[in-house]
């Protein structure tokens, strides 16, 4: 695909999803916790970008942010989160029940929890059905239901009336992508580690599926993934998190041959090799700070390979444009040319 | 037992295990005796040696899990037996078992669903220290701290509940409970799956780092390929329910003979997006662990499947010494480079 998409710059006409300034608190004894803090997204219809951070970066905290899925003690606020043109935040909770599995829907990242438990695969999926497609009538859907499980590789014969706790990891998973895709009303789909559970085959299979569907349907996606290879084999454009911030808006092919922020750079250094020598893995040294914690600069400053003095400790980076690919970086060393780009490592 | 012979004894030695689980229909079903039975595992026998990782690697709802669940007896198997240190697991009563997991935990697969959600994240990793009597509760709070530490958690968590953290930390807490005790010996169930490159490297860093310094056995069930090649000794393939190859990491990796062994390594996305695949090839007809092929499982799937292979199931090999092979299609030793099969896309 040649996509010319560049950065967010959140003024962007041709877009079905704009989020600009996100921010989402939760509680915790009493005491905020911050877990989004600066979150801005922009996607075009048929986009595929990416969502990448450390682990508690706060990125499934903003894809549920988006669908209005956090309640109270969880406070949201936003500038905007507009999706084709409507603002969801104005929309009343029955109106945001047809939204959700219907023109946006989610794919979450523990499988298991998303179904009910007590209730039969096959129940969950026609209630589904019944919500969001009013096309088809009742003795349509088991028919409906098999077809949508087979897209995803699941040969579903005989096992509609099987529970939740029957079905495998990648099983589950499989199934809760063929229930989001179940509306044909969908515009944007939220994928939280979509392929996680699936053996590489399957999971090429899965992607292949949402290839087809971004084709045939012009369908949009937020894929968050810690696989590095599915953001290279899906992405046009890529979103770095890191402790609640973007630090890094990118097109696929330069956030993988340029990065620009050291995050970004560090974690692309430690993606391991295949096949293996054995060699000790990269990892980063220490770890994100706590979300609470005061912090007068840079997140990762204390972390970076290539700090570049004092100014990182004391001013926060804001998301500087990157002007050689377009994108955006919250790094110090974005607005001095010479010095951005990955060579820089004397600290 | 062979004491003196230069390769060990192993620490776990699973035998034609199978567990059968009867699913789907109600009471009236049963009564007719309708019942459907899924073959989440079909008689898998395995051998791990002192300080090994056998990794698993396999189609999803292949019956790693099960296996891993089997083998620590958190779910009763049909049939077959698991000797650990000598022991048979299988017939030992609830309380001798109780004793046993001690030295045998399991990083489960979903951290969610393994949790107790009204205890706090403290109490989860410490559970098994108080469930064996190890240390007082103050010395069970330290060894909390430091094992989040390991895992790359900061003593904030401490007293955080499930729902309050992320996927990927709720899963360090997984890991960090598994090896509260010390284990002998651990089924990892991917460990990894929700945690970003870096953190996912600490972790490996630290298993590998218990591997050399405390001798820690493993079974280590993954579908991310290059931590495999990271961590393993041995791999066993799985597909439906049973192995359909084993061997040395270097002779699955090198060397890989079962067709669908093959097709695991070929689809191996790689992080590099200028090397996109354009499109996968169709995965032709998915098994059902309920409605079985007839002759080999892989046979829908495969695009050298000849007579044979759609009406007898290919029996496990020796093809190659210390690589064993389900597949009528792979010759044994002396040929075995000479019928290289080439390597297909799935
Ligand atoms: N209910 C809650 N109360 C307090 N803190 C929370 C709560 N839920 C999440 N958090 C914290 O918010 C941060 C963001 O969590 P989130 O689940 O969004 O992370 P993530 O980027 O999806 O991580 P992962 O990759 O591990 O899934 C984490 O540090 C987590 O500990
Ligand atoms: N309690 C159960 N009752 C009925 N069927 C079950 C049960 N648990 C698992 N199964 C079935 O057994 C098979 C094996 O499941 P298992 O979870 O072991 O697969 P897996 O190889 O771990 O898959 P994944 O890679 O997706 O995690 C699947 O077909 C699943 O549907
Ligand atoms: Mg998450
Ligand atoms: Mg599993």
């Amino acid at each position: 695909m040649t996509n010319p998409s560049t950065a967010a710059t959140a003024v962007e006409t041709d877009e079905v999803l704009r989020v600009t300034d996100l921010r989402t608190t939760y509680q915790f004894r009493g005491l905020p916790v911050p877990a989004v803090k600066r979150f801005s997204l922009s996607v075009k219809p048929g986009e595929i970008v990416g969502l990448v951070g450390e682990s508690g970066s706060g990125k499934s905290t903003a894809l549920k942010s988006i669908l209005g899925m956090l309640r109270p003690p969880a406070q949201v606020e936003a500038e905007e989160i507009i999706l084709t043109g409507r603002d969801l935040r104005s929309l009343s909770e029955e109106e945001m029940r047809k939204v959700r599995g219907g023109e946006m829907a989610m794919i979450f990242q523990d499988p298991i929890n998303s179904f009910n438990p007590s209730w039969t695969i096959g129940s969950q999926f026609r209630r589904v059905l019944s919500l969001h497609r009013p096309d088809l009538e009742r003795k349509e859907y088991d028919e409906e239901i098999l077809r949508l499980l087979k897209g995803v590789g699941i040969d579903g014969r005989g096992k509609l009336n099987s529970y939740p706790f029957q079905f495998s990891q990648g099983q589950l998973q499989r199934i809760m992508i063929a229930v989001a895709c179940a509306s044909k009303e969908l515009k944007v789909l939220l994928a939280d580690e979509p392929t996680t559970s699936l053996d590489v085959t399957i999971e090429a299979q899965v992607l292949e599926l949402l290839r087809t569907l971004r084709v045939e349907r012009n369908l949009s996606m937020v894929l968050v993934t810690h696989d590095l290879s599915v953001v290279a084999e899906m992405c046009d454009k890529v979103v770095v998190m890191y402790a609640g911030q973007v630090v890094e808006v990118a097109d696929v092919f330069n956030l993988f041959e340029s990065p620009q922020h050291p995050y970004t750079q560090q974690l692309l250094q430690a993606i391991p090799g295949f096949p293996h020598d054995g060699e000790r893995l990269y990892a980063m040294r220490g770890a994100v700070p706590g979300l609470a914690t005061e912090i007068q600069g840079c997140w990762f400053a204390d972390r970076c390979d290539s700090k570049l003095g004092s100014i990182c400790d004391t001013t926060p980076p804001p998301l500087y444009p990157v002007t050689a690919t377009g994108g955006l970086a919250a790094c110090h060393r974005v607005p001095d040319p010479a010095i951005a780009g990955g060579e820089g490592k004397n600290s | 037992m062979t004491e003196n012979v230069p390769t060990p004894a192993p620490l776990l030695s699973v035998k034609d295990l199978h567990t059968h689980f009867p699913v789907g229909g109600g009471l009236l079903t049963k009564l007719r005796g309708q019942q459907q039975i899924v073959h989440a595992l079909d008689g898998v026998s395995v051998d791990i040696a002192p300080r090994q990782t056998l990794a698993i690697i396999g189609e999803s709802g292949s019956g790693k899990s099960t296996m891993g669940r089997s083998i620590l007896r958190l779910e009763e198997p049909t049939g077959g037996s698991v000797s650990f240190r000598g022991r048979d697991i299988t017939s030992l009563s609830r309380e001798e078992l109780r004793r046993e997991r001690q030295h045998m935990q399991m990083v489960f697969q979903n951290p969610y669903s393994s949790v107790n959600k009204r205890n706090r994240l403290v109490d989860i990793i410490a559970e098994p220290l108080r469930v064996h009597g190890v240390g007082d509760a103050s010395s069970r709070r330290q060894r909390s701290v430091e094992l989040l530490e390991l895992v790359g958690l900061n003593r904030d968590f401490l007293h955080r509940y499930p729902h309050e953290v992320s996927g990927g930390q709720l899963q360090r807490v997984g890991i960090a409970r598994a090896l509260a005790t010390n284990p002998e010996f651990l089924v990892a169930d991917e460990p990894t799956a929700s945690l970003d490159v870096s953190v996912r490297a600490q972790v490996m860093n630290l298993l590998t780092d218990l591997k050399s310094e405390l001798g820690l056995t493993m079974m280590f069930i993954s579908h991310d390929l290059a931590v495999v090649s990271y961590i393993a000794d041995q791999i066993a393939v799985m597909y439906l329910g049973r192995i359909v190859e084993i061997g040395s990491k270097q002779q699955l990796e090198s060397a890989p003979q079962h067709p669908y062994t093959k097709a695991l390594f070929a689809a191996a996305p790689k992080p590099d997006p200028r090397l996109r695949k354009k499109e996968s090839a169709p995965l032709g007809e998915v098994p059902n662990a309920i409605t079985r092929p007839t002759g080999c499982f892989y046979s829908p799937r495969c695009p050298l499947a000849e007579a044979k292979c759609f009406t007898d199931y290919p029996r496990l090999e020796t093809k190659a010494a210390g690589q064993q092979v389900a597949c009528h299609l792979v010759a044994p030793s002396p040929l075995v480079g000479a019928t290289q099969l080439p390597i297909t896309p799935v």
